[in-house]
């Protein structure tokens, strides 16, 4: 199992090196990988049979609940079956399509590794390494939809399409780990066994969030839908696989896949139901207003999107077993149209539908196998859409509290998208032969052979409904519900209310077929929507994140170190006064100070100097009033009776003035650059801050006073240092390695000055 | 006062002498590209490095009467340090002899500066820490003035030398409240002397109000981050790179000795203020670097944003918090030191590559470099399976699990924010039209370091295990 998933990964690393070697036939050999996958998950069918789910397990990261663990079921390998098959066919349509490409090698190398990273989406158990593989499906679409990076088009939306995703990523990750936080595994198959615990959790909303913003996000739910119709510039064969069987389905995967978990509440019915409810009506609003033959198809994958998540959230027996049903309906006809799709554009040069016309004649295969998958996409019988499309209609029907706003919903949408089958399988073909880019002829087999294929399986599974349900629904349905259900497939129910909901659909909706080019001319002056639209909003935010970048720029960090200063400055009073505030209220906790005559003189000879400094208009005198402040604090060590501290500090001082003065004699003129708001601004923030300090220093006062060091000393000196004269001990004993340091600093000292003597000559020399 | 187990100063002693070795060869060779004192001083980190290993016993052990102290922490950071400062000194010396500036100080600033990390990791005394505090940064004013004609550089260092010098003087304020409170400057015994006491808190606050100012501004974590992107963009390119990457992991063993090994009974009061200034950091450093042209800028506002990240790890208040930060850390080192050797490879003599242009259409100039850019990128960013989403996700899980929900869930909001300027870089390299169509130029070795300093972001995140259990093991009791 593990090499079944990481085998593509394998595969991408040599993958380009292969196509080099193998040239033309490289899209048929390449295409062997997925087909044996193919056969390799339909040998674990009968393991899953009845809802039984196997966990093969390997570890990854031991200890901290990270595992390569897979979990097997109906659900995870139905959608290991449609990656691989619906993959090996992309293979070798890729191989026809993009003929001759420079950049095919790369192309094979991301379109393996991203399969590879769907293969890892649905089959993980842990939830961490599904997010892994989640977000490596996103890098390698981002890869896959950028290919085509001559086309202006695909730049702009490429980095939309990332950040939507990435985005719902980081969210979704979050709600994950709510999720393990809630349920105590990270293992699926544990977490799915405890819905009434994770039911139950406190923040079960805020998780169900943002778990839901990412696979809505993933799949183009509204209001994210609008990334995947620009994802479009993409090449065909990628927007087949994207589409049908793929990435969008990795957020359908992991709503079905949490069902068990997390659905039956009420929250799950409203945000899915009704979420999905629009998303598939707003898809199927904008495929009929397309005339580009990819941008509809992508429409309507939003409208399947959109139908299957409504499906999800139901919930009820009925739901799941629709929405299973409509899933594997939709990843084969969607697939085989998206391919036709690049057929039309890659014979004809021109996207356009009304472009094109006629070119039955010339592709009479290319028709056939679009009229049997169209009649799937309008959901008409013999086909398994038919089939797919009677049991949608019959869960909305008997959806709980939303039941009347869905089948509206639903109904209105299958109207449209009967007309938008009705003019994929029609209008390019029949009519009059139409002026093209390209001379258009039938496309080579490797195009066809899927398409052929998976419209054959279309019409097979509708006629034969026991096939899929007895392979792989039944499970996949036990999977999502958490339980078997008993059920059967049969294309004809007697005339019951869907049937009569589907004729309705079908009559309106070739009335609109009939009627198109009407439609557009009203969808036309519709066109302020798009002003509205959520793209629009994502511009704005992004506008809107700018600005409030920009303003921050100018307003705090404008580049004057003073305005850093007082930031600085103003948030310690803040945290220390709000803190002081918290701690003591009101009450001052101020010690008893007795100030003595020679105190009160220094001290104000230091205010006195401070005040002076900041008046100062002379750079000199600034300069020497300011070593007026550092000799008053000198002499009040004197006074503390800390001469040696003095000392020090007179000489600091002294030696501070007199450098000071010689830089300043380089310096240009003094001048006063700040205007008298902004020196009364500074001097408030002044006082503040020592204001607080001088608060701080009051308050200190009030505390016990340690015991100080010289006790400790004269305790020392004659018992370890074994002498009485305690400066001697302190000196020799105590700071003996002080002096050795002392020493060695002077050395170091004396190396830099020939360093710089040094470096002098050299300038000079040079 | 006896000079016990001297031996576990081994590495510090080594560095130390080697260092001033460094200076005298440097002084008198000849060499105009400085090679003797260059390879020196990458032998003396390779020396430490070694050292740091052999004196590896992972229990705490104290030295100097208990003013510095070896345990599993500060083994695996001081390796981490040497390793990061060994790839940040290679990259260096490229930018210098390509620009033209290289002087052999340089060097030795730098050995400096990574002693000074030393002793910051290992300190066990309100002092030790300062001492190694104020050795890092002096050696780093040096360092960003290193080009002394290039006004922005000089500029930049002014600011960051009176921004320091004022954070310095918070800190040592609040060390001396903290004295004053308890009467030690040992960590431990302050620590101690806070859990039996009732009376002192409110003095005790204030000393921690001070040291955190001090903590943050190191850290560079906001309101006290003007520094950084002022300094990042006008130092030039190889200093940038050299703070960007093992300081941090300096300032944030700073943080845990204060923090937690000082100020430990203090939790609750950190903790809020922590609180806020991760989430400022993360608003501000993800907000702003969006509107940035300038790509030094734009990571130094990624360094803000990943301060903030880092914060939380200390804000969950546990072993495991502080792991996950820890890891946060050196994962940071890494991607950062990644990203700028990136711009000093792009750029060439007289014209660095910082604008954000200059990326443009680099996968037509150049498909390895920017897959490499990529990777980079996306692990910032904290996409699977780059190391940088295994650092945001043991960071998240530890603070989701310590209650702090509400918390996690602003911190993945604005990682989404963040995300945006990460991928325009991407964007710009594979979508765009190159400015100019030849390759970018570089020696064969500063591309293969490049390459194993990227590579290491996916390796490494295939496989984090390794270094996560270290991390844990740094802090479990």
């Amino acid at each position: 199992m593990l090499l079944a998933v990481l085998s593509g990964f394998i595969l991408a690393a040599c993958a380009p090196w292969l196509t080099r070697l193998l040239g033309d036939r490289a899209g048929w050999v390449l295409a062997l990988l997925p087909a044996a996958l193919f056969v390799y998950f339909l040998s674990w069918i009968p393991l899953t049979a009845g809802g039984a789910a196997e966990v093969v397990h390997y570890s990854w990261i031991p200890g901290l609940d990270i595992n390569l663990s897979f979990l097997v079921d109906g659900l995870s390998l139905l959608f290991a079956l449609l990656i691989s098959g619906i993959g090996t066919f992309i293979i070798i349509y890729s191989g026809g399509y993009l003929h001759g490409h420079e950049y095919l090698p790369r192309f094979y190398g991301i379109m393996f590794a991203f399969m590879a990273a769907m293969l890892g989406v649905v089959l993980s158990n842990n939830i961490i390494s599904l997010f892994v593989f989640w977000e490596l499906t996103s890098i390698t679409s981002y890869l896959l939809i950028g290919f085509n990076h001559e086309d202006k088009q695909a730049r702009w939306c490429a980095l939309q399409g990332l950040f939507v995703t990435v985005a719902g990523g980081l969210a979704l990750l979050a709600g994950l780990i709510m999720l393990a936080g809630a349920g105590g595994s990270f293992e699926l198959s544990e977490l799915l066994n405890s819905g009434d615990v994770l039911r139950d959790y406190p923040l079960y909303t805020g998780m169900l969030i943002l778990i839901l913003f990412g696979t809505f996000t993933k799949s183009a739910q509204v209001p994210f839908h609008f990334w995947l119709p620009n994802a479009m510039a993409a090449p065909t064969p990628v927007s087949a696989y994207l589409h049908s069987a793929t990435m969008v389905k990795a957020g359908i995967y992991l709503m079905a896949r949490l069902n068990p978990g997390l659905g039956g509440t009420d929250q799950w019915l409203y945000t899915l139901g009704l979420f999905g409810a629009v998303t598939m009506f707003t898809g199927s609003f904008m495929a009929l207003r397309s005339t580009d033959v990819k941008a509809m198809l992508a429409y309507s994958t939003i409208m399947a999107l959109g139908t299957l998540t409504m499906l999800i959230g139901i919930g009820t027996e009925a739901a799941i077993i629709a929405a299973l049903a409509f899933l594997l309906a939709h990843a084969l006809y969607k697939a085989a149209l998206f391919m036709l799709a690049g057929g039309l554009d890659h014979e004809t040069g021109t996207k356009n539908i009304l472009n094109m016309g006629g070119l039955r004649r010339l592709m009479p295969v290319s028709f056939i196998t679009a009229c049997v998958a169209a009649l799937s996409l309008a959901g008409l019988p013999p086909l398994f859409g038919f089939i797919a499309k009677e049991l949608m209609f019959e869960a909305t029907l008997h959806a709980p509290a939303i039941a009347t706003v869905t089948t509206v919903l639903a109904v209105i949408s299958a109207i449209m998208i009967m007309a938008v089958a009705a003019l994929f399988a029609l209008r390019p073909y029949t009519g009059k032969l139409k002026e093209t880019p390209k001379q258009p002829h039938e496309a080579p087999p490797s195009m066809l052979a899927g398409p052929v294929v998976l419209a054959a399986l279309s019409l097979v599974f509708g006629v034969a409904g026991f096939l899929p349900v007895q392979g792989i629904l039944h499970s996949a349905v036990a999977a999502v519900h958490g339980s078997p259900l008993e059920f059967k497939l049969y294309l004809w129910h007697g005339v019951n209310t869907p049937l009569l909901l589907s004729l309705l659909a079908v009559v309106t909706g070739l009335l609109v077929f009939a009627g198109w080019d009407r439609v557009l001319a009203v969808y036309r002056r519709l066109t302020f929507i798009d002003r509205f639209g959520p793209e629009r909003g994502y511009e704005r935010v992004m506008a809107a994140l700018v600005w409030v970048a920009e303003w921050q720029t100018r307003v705090l960090q404008n580049g004057y170190m003073r305005n850093y200063l007082i930031t600085i400055l103003l948030t310690a009073v803040a945290l220390a006064g709000g803190t002081f505030f918290i701690y003591t209220g009101n009450t001052v906790p101020f010690g008893t100070v007795d100030i003595t005559f020679y105190e009160a003189v220094i001290a104000a000879l230091i205010i006195a100097g401070a005040i002076v400094v900041s008046l100062m208009q002379s750079r000199l005198g600034a300069v020497a009033t300011v070593g007026m402040v550092g000799f008053g604090v000198a002499l009040i060590y004197v006074l503390f009776s800390a001469p040696d501290l003095a000392i020090t500090q007179i000489m600091v001082e002294t030696l501070t003035v007199i450098l000071l003065v010689l830089v300043l004699y380089r310096l240009p003129r003094f001048l006063n650059l700040s205007s008298t708001a902004a020196r009364i601004r500074d001097a408030l923030v002044a006082l503040l801050f020592g204001g607080m300090m001088t608060v701080l220093i009051l308050a200190v006062l009030d505390v016990e006073v340690v015991a100080p060091i010289s006790d400790q000393l004269v305790a020392w000196s004659y018992d370890e240092g074994h002498g009485r004269n305690i400066v001697n001990v302190i000196l020799v004993d105590f700071r003996a390695l002080d002096t050795l340091g002392e020493i060695f600093v002077v050395g170091l000292a004396a190396i830099g000055v020939y360093a710089m003597i040094r470096l002098r000559a050299e300038d000079k020399r040079s | 006062m006896s000079i016990d187990n001297l031996s576990l100063l081994l590495p510090e002693i080594a560095l130390l002498t080697l260092a001033c070795a460094t200076l005298m060869v440097d002084i008198f060779s000849n060499d105009p590209k400085h090679g003797p004192g260059y390879w020196l001083a990458q032998l003396t980190l390779l020396v430490t490095a070694v050292l740091v290993l052999v004196t590896y016993t992972g229990d705490s052990q104290y030295a100097m009467a208990g003013m510095f102290v070896s345990d599993a922490m500060s083994g695996l950071l001081k390796f981490a340090i040497c390793i990061i400062s060994l790839f940040a000194l290679f990259y260096s010396r490229e930018y210098l002899l390509r620009h033209d500036i290289i002087k052999g100080e340089y060097f030795v600033l730098g050995l400096f500066a990574v002693l000074g990390m030393l002793v910051m990791v290992s300190a066990n005394n309100l002092l030790t820490v300062y001492l190694g505090l104020e050795l890092l940064s002096l050696s780093l004013y040096a360092m960003v003035a290193i080009h002394r004609d290039s006004s922005s550089a000089s500029e930049a260092a002014i600011k960051y030398f009176v921004l320091g010098a004022i954070a310095s003087g918070m800190l040592l304020y609040g060390i001396s409240i903290l004295y004053g409170v308890t009467g030690s400057l040992e960590l431990g015994a302050v620590a101690q002397v806070l859990e039996g006491q009732s009376d002192y808190p409110t003095l005790a606050i204030f000393g921690l109000v001070f040291v955190l100012i001090g903590v943050a501004f190191k850290l560079g974590a906001v309101p006290f981050h003007m520094w950084l992107p002022d300094v990042y963009q006008g130092a030039p390119t190889a200093v940038t790179l050299f703070i960007g990457s093992a300081p941090k992991l300096a300032a944030f063993a700073m943080a845990i000795r204060l923090l937690v090994d000082g100020l430990g009974p203090l939790l609750p009061d950190w903790q809020q203020m922590l609180m806020i200034l991760a989430v400022l950091s993360m608003a501000t450093g993800n907000l702003i670097a969006i509107a940035q042209t300038n790509i030094k800028r734009m990571l130094a506002y990624s360094t803000i944003a990943h301060i903030g990240f880092l914060l939380l790890g200390l804000v969950a208040g546990n072993a495991g918090g502080y792991a996950g930060a820890m890891f946060y850390v050196i994962t940071y080192a890494l991607m950062s030191m990644g990203g700028f050797a990136m711009i000093i490879l792009l750029g060439r003599k007289g014209a660095e590559a910082d604008q954000l242009d200059d990326f443009s259409g680099l996968a037509e100039r150049s498909p390895w470099l920017a897959f490499l850019m990529l990777i980079l990128m996306f692990s910032m960013a904290g996409i699977p399976p780059f190391l940088g989403f295994w650092a945001k996700w043991f960071v998240l899980r530890e603070v989701i699990q310590a209650g702090f929900v509400w918390i996690a869930l602003l911190a993945v909001a604005f990682a989404i924010v963040g995300a945006f300027y990460y991928l325009r870089v991407v964007k710009l390299m594979y979508f765009d039209e190159p400015r100019e169509p030849d390759e970018p130029q570089c020696s064969t070795p500063l591309r293969t370091v490049l390459s194993v300093n990227g590579l290491s972001l996916l390796l490494l995140g295939l496989s984090p295990g390794l270094l996560m259990s270290l991390c844990m093991a740094a802090f479990s009791p």
